[in-house]
């Protein structure tokens, strides 16, 4: 699955990017499922993410009660430690057109807003080859070994 | 289903200026990406206001407005550390 990376505006000029204002990021739209249904929510590819993380603001959309989810501190660039809440949904992917894959996994849930869900490496680059072609902005996920869901 | 790298060329050439109008708030995208359906600063509101014009939200792309964003150097980007400035 071939995802196109979209130019986000940003505050402050990139000096490597020669000033531009604009930084192509690799966001993906993911749909969430819960209980009670599925939302789609836009998530970042990130390697140097060790989980996947969700807006919590997507939880009592899909049907997940985090009061009830087993909780544990991670680190957050900036904050410190926070606590996070987890909960099994299924994730899926698409493209639209030709390919589309399906999985349950267990992700958190920040504890605050966040802009986009962070699609790190449990729950998500686990179970994908992911290349990152800079110069064509675009990156190619192909489901490896451990991808343990269903292409539809 | 959203085809969805035509989705984000039509995103793109939505102008600065209009997502301007919607920054801190969710916003609810059309189907190919060309317009703004609907919009709020909660998304549950954002979710019911969907469903009373007989969209379904589960169909729907949400996503919140922050221009410009941080330049970041992990791949955080909180809601609150990207109002209006």
């Amino acid at each position: 699955m071939i995802i196109r990376y979209v130019p986000c505006p940003v505050r402050t000029a990139v000096p490597a990017l020669g000033g531009a204002v604009l930084v192509p990021r690799p966001i993906l739209a993911v749909r969430i499922t819960g209980p009670s249904g599925p939302r789609l929510r836009d998530g970042l590819l990130d390697t140097g993410a060790d989980e996947t993380i969700i807006d919590p603001t997507v939880a009592p959309l899909i049907g997940v009660d985090l009061s009830q989810a087993p909780e544990r501190e991670i680190y957050l660039i900036g904050r410190g430690r926070v606590r996070c809440r987890y909960a099994p949904v299924q994730l899926r992917i698409s493209d639209g057109v030709a390919e589309t894959y399906e999985w349950d996994t267990i992700v958190g849930f920040a504890p605050f807003p966040l802009l986009r869900g962070l699609l790190g490496f449990a729950g998500f680059l686990q179970s994908f080859n992911a290349d990152f072609r800079g110069a064509d902005q675009e990156v190619t996920l192909l489901p490896n070994a451990l991808f343990s869901g269903r292409r539809i | 289903m959203i085809d969805i790298n035509e989705f984000r060329r039509n995103q793109s050439r939505v102008p600065r200026a209009e997502l301007e109008k919607y920054n801190g708030q969710y916003i609810a995208w059309s189907v190919d990406g060309s317009s703004i359906l609907a919009a709020d600063a909660d998304p549950l509101r954002l979710d019911a206001l969907l469903r009373t014009a007989g969209h379904d939200p589960s169909a729907i792309l949400v996503s919140r407005v922050a221009i410009p964003e941080e330049v970041s150097w992990s791949g955080w980007h909180l809601a609150e550390d990207s109002t209006v400035s």
